[in-house]
């Protein structure tokens, strides 16, 4: 115990006083010798900051100068090779599809990027002589229709009214006939020179967008009985007019002026939002003003919005596949649009036709793509969707044996029209008219869905499709709208868009998807009015970079049968 | 039955022509139902979903009486329990550019007739068939009638029976639904007049009944129902009673010399000025005055033969009504006394075009007035005395001077009622103002009449 008190007598509190002030000393000074030679590093750091160049990728580009950006695509970010665009089909070498990488070992489903690769390839090949007479059939109802005066085609056989949508077909038509070697370049040129100059002169529904339908031998704006008047317009019909006009831009660079100055009298303010939902236009009948509704269920939607996209638009929400539902139908989850009709009074159809439209045009692929094969499709969910809407109509074919390939379409008489749908208003096989009437006798195997299905899925089935509608024509008049269900013949109606898709899906037998890249560098749709607010106001967008690509999704996947 | 044929005709042939759709039955003419005004409560407009270049661009679509409903500008309409309007349905069709529609549902037709009921046609049905009405238990039967056009009895029979069972020798032939017969049929009745309430059945919902007239809100049957008495013949016949085209040429006639009439009343109205406050007429309005005169005996006499040829007409006792009489009168005040005739033709008028009446009913009605009043051809007005209980005798004493000493007593306030007559004794709630009108009618009316024609 004694020894215990010295040792403690020698620990005296100013020692350790002392002991503590020295380590404060010690520790403050080494933080401070540590900042100032921080402070030194991030001030060396600062000096190498690299110098902002003009034009350059840190250079906040005004206005003025932004259209001369040149667009970003996937070949141009990534630096990888862009597609090609194919030969016409008689300018082809004899071994052009055996050399043909068709990426048949590449395994079906999601890549890590949400690309889709699908269980089905399409067809390929020349087309045989049973198909070439079927193109030239379908074409001949464009030389039957077209109308001299204006150079737009009727849409439906010799009533001379047309909307958008269907002008768009005409110009699938034009472009399948041409590459198909149907007609040759003098023609084609002429054709479509008319046309356009037609276009660039319409009148536009209160100088905003164009009408929904036009008089085709006069080019005046009409009402639906065909008398001169306006309706509105539609953002659907304009988002495939908007396809098509990419297309020829881009497979014949000759007419990119021409094209531009058609889109640069448009007025884009109301059609698109912030968000990126497009929307229609409609005539209030009370007030006589005008109305803007949100337009596009999923399908038609999706496909409309890549149209925008594809002219620099960013239609982000209506790419989307939100708000979706799905329904079983023989073992499969169809997708329906979760908009609830009785809220929103729009129905939404589940028919074949955008998805197939999506798929033969731009290949399932999103608009800044230019670089990945026709087998890997960039837009996933699309081709993923596209995939069950085709599957659930084999397996009705083969659960109950009623050829299956649905689509809006034609028909002789009363109604005039029906939307022929795989589901619609909570039912499955619905087939209603425009106000929603359930008329079951106008089902019918569609001859452009048989034709599209068969395109893009190359099986027993769609073979099968083949040959219900290959020879369903008239050599006057073109091909027939279709073949009904229930045994009551042809739909014996002849109409633009059933020929011009017939044709778009013949001629992705010969060159895949439709849609070649651009190869110019700037674009006089992006570069003009600089100098004026015009831009500004009519909402024309500057060219698209990386992080205006619209994304890609994946939604949940389906991968067997659902009992 | 040609009409009817048409009528059936009409969608087969809108599905023949040309390689397209028949997209001119699209047309601004075509549209004869405006989608806008609601069938019935809750009922709405709405947009069709069209993608194409043509079509029908609204509809209207609701629920009334059980049955769901959809209707597009050119009056196609469906009925059906079902809100998919796929079973059971009534389908009415309209000939292209008219109102001349019809209801179908399987073999059963209605149709509305010139005159305004309901007729039925069954397909396969032969003389000597019996006719039943199931209302889902019980049947009774129903006279072959049920074929010929519908007595409201009938009608209402039929709306509330839930099928209509046809049997030949006791084995049943067919069974027709009648699930939305009376919405398809009211549908019938209101396009083709004019999208009418009023012809609206009983406790029919009507929408916005504020904006409803008060005539409207009660059904008028008397709109749909003609007056006249129905043919109630018993044997069947395909065909569907059609008008009788002698009586529609007589009609015709009638309507053509109705139609000079007015004319000529047109004419003096127009020269009113002229003559009127002189008190004298000139050999022209004379002329014209035995013109009218002379139309309007020969209008009696072709009535009369009608009547007498045709059928007994129950006329209502109109001529009883003061109100009536004193109202057609007192339509227009400016009337003069030379002009008798002419108040005739505009009381004729008066009755057929404000009164709704027939062209024969009203004749009648100014047949049995004058009858009741006087036989010659001494003026109406005459009778308006009468009725107003003021004799001749007392006119020629000067109703004029009576008035105007009558007047300034009023106005001074010191109005004796029992120095006036009994019969042109006022109301105690007359104003002065009224009075003075009154007066002021008198004088313009009464005096010249007295004037023109002194007691005899």
């Amino acid at each position: 115990m004694p020894q215990q008190s010295k040792r403690s007598k020698g620990r005296s509190p100013l020692i350790g006083g002392i002991l503590l002030c020295s380590a404060i000393l010690l520790l403050s000074g080494a933080s401070y010798s540590v900042g100032i030679t921080a402070r030194q590093v991030f001030l060396q750091q600062e000096e190498e900051i690299v110098p902002i160049i003009a034009g350059g990728a840190l250079d906040d580009i005004p206005a003025l100068m932004r259209g001369n950006l040149p667009s970003a695509t996937l070949s141009l970010v990534e630096g990888r090779p862009k597609r090609v665009k194919p030969p016409r089909m008689c300018e082809m070498p004899a071994d052009f599809f055996e050399r043909l990488e068709r990426g048949t070992s590449v395994p079906a489903g999601y890549s890590p990027h949400n690309a889709y690769v699908r269980k089905y390839r399409a067809r390929r090949g020349f087309l045989t002589d049973r198909e070439l007479r079927a193109a030239k059939v379908a074409w001949h109802y464009f030389e039957q229709f077209t109308q001299e005066t204006t150079g737009l085609a009727n849409s439906v056989g010799n009533y001379p009214s047309t909307t958008l949508w269907d002008t768009a077909s005409y110009m699938a038509g034009l472009v399948a006939a041409y590459e198909l070697c149907l007609i040759e370049k003098p023609e084609f040129d002429q054709r479509m020179t008319r046309l356009l100059t037609t276009i660039k002169g319409l009148e536009l529904f209160r100088m905003e967008l164009p009408n929904k339908v036009y008089h085709t031998k006069t080019g005046a704006k009409v009402d639906y009985t065909n008398k001169p008047g306006e309706i509105g317009f539609s953002a659907l019909d304009i988002g495939r007019f908007l396809v098509w006009l990419r297309i020829c831009k881009n497979r014949y660079p000759y007419l990119a002026n021409t094209i531009d100055s058609v889109l640069l009298k448009w007025d884009f303010r109301n059609a698109i939002d912030e968000e990126g939902l497009l929307f229609g236009a409609y005539v209030d009948k009370d007030t006589g003003e005008t109305v803007y509704a949100q337009e596009g269920r999923l399908g038609y939607e999706e496909y409309a919005a890549k149209g925008f996209a594809l002219w620099g638009f960013r239609p982000l929400l209506a790419h989307r596949a939100e708000p979706f539902l799905t329904a079983s139908i023989f073992g499969v989850q169809v997708p329906y649009d979760g908009r609830d009709p009785r809220v929103f009074h729009s129905q939404n159809y589940v028919v074949t036709e955008s998805y197939l439209q999506d798929g033969m045009e731009l290949g399932f692929d999103l608009p800044h793509d230019d670089a990945t094969p026709d087998w890997v499709h960039s837009d996933g969910w699309r081709a993923e969707f596209a995939d069950r809407i085709y599957q659930v109509q084999e397996n009705r074919w083969r659960r109950t044996g009623f050829m299956t390939a649905r689509s809006e379409h034609n028909v002789k008489g009363p109604p005039y029209f029906t939307y022929d749908t795989i589901f619609s208003d909570g039912y499955p096989w619905n087939t209603v008219t425009p106000r929603g009437d359930y008329v079951p006798d106008h089902a019918a195997v569609s001859a452009k869905a048989a034709l599209g299905l068969w395109a893009l899925w190359e099986s027993e089935y769609t073979d099968v499709l083949f040959e219900a509608i290959i020879e369903l024509y008239d050599p006057e008049n073109g091909m027939y709208e279709g073949l009904y269900e229930r045994g009551q013949g042809r739909v014996e109606i002849f109409t633009a868009n059933n020929n011009g898709i017939i044709l778009t899906a013949l001629l992705h037998k010969v060159q895949g998807t439709i849609l070649t890249p651009y190869l110019g560098e700037t674009e006089v749709w992006y570069t003009a009015f600089r100098d004026q607010d015009i831009r500004l106001r009519r909402n024309y967008p500057d060219p698209p970079q990386k992080r205006d690509w619209l994304p890609a999704l994946r939604h949940s996947v389906q991968e067997k049968a659902d009992f | 039955m040609i009409a009817l044929n048409v009528m059936n005709a009409a969608p087969a042939m809108a599905q023949t022509g040309d390689g397209g759709a028949r997209t001119a039955e699209f047309t601004a003419e075509s549209a004869i139902v405006d989608t806008a005004i609601p069938f019935a409560i809750g009922a709405s407009e709405a947009r069709q979903s069209l993608r194409g270049a043509f079509g029908w661009p609204t509809f209207q679509e609701g629920l009334v009486e059980g049955v769901y409903f959809r209707f597009d500008p050119d009056g196609y309409a469906r009925f059906s329990p079902n809100p998919r309007l796929d079973v059971d349905v009534f389908e009415v069709l309209c000939k292209a550019r008219t109102k001349e529609c019809h209801a179908r549902k399987a073999g059963l037709t209605v149709i509305l007739t010139p005159r305004g009921q309901l007729q039925i046609t069954l397909e396969g049905v032969i003389g000597g068939d019996s006719f039943f009405l199931s209302e889902g238990v019980s049947e009774i039967q129903v006279p072959e009638r049920v074929l010929q056009p519908l007595d409201v009895q009938m009608e209402n029979l039929l709306a509330s029976s839930l099928e209509l069972v046809v049997r030949r020798g006791g084995e049943e032939v067919s069974r027709h639904s009648l699930r939305g017969f009376l919405a398809a049929t009211a549908y019938l009745r209101w396009i083709t007049n004019n999208q009418d309430y009023a012809v609206l059945p009983r406790d029919w919902p009507v929408p916005n009944g504020r904006q409803v007239t008060a005539g409207q809100r009660a059904t008028q049957n008397a709109n749909w129902q003609s007056p006249m008495p129905q043919p109630q013949v018993i044997a069947i016949t395909p065909s569907i009673a059609t008008p009788n085209p002698v009586m529609g040429l007589e009609a015709d006639r009638i309507d053509a010399q109705l139609q000079d009439l007015r004319d000529l009343l047109q004419q003096l109205r127009s020269g009113d000025d002229q003559y009127r406050g002189v008190g004298a007429v000139d050999a022209e309005t004379q002329h014209q005055t035995a013109r009218v005169e002379e139309l309007l005996l020969d209008l009696s006499a072709q009535v009369q033969g009608l009547q007498e040829a045709k059928t007994i007409v129950p006329v209502p006792d109109l001529a009883a009504q003061p109100d009536l009489t004193v109202a057609t009168m007192g339509s227009d005040p400016m009337l003069l006394a030379p002009q008798t005739t002419n108040s005739a033709t505009d009381k004729l008028a008066y009755l057929v075009e404000e009164l709704g009446l027939d062209l024969r009913s009203a004749v009648a009605v100014l047949e049995l007035a004058e009858a009741g009043g006087q036989r010659d051809a001494s003026p109406p007005a005459d009778g308006m005395l009468e009725r107003l209980n003021l004799s001749p005798g007392l006119a020629a004493q000067g109703v004029d001077s009576l008035l105007n000493a009558e007047i300034p007593q009023f106005e001074a306030g010191g109005f004796a009622e029992s120095s006036l007559p009994p019969g042109v004794r006022t109301a105690a709630s007359t104003t002065v103002t009224d009075y003075l009108l009154l007066s002021d009618y008198f004088r313009s009316a009464a005096l010249p009449v007295l004037l023109a024609n002194p007691p005899r």
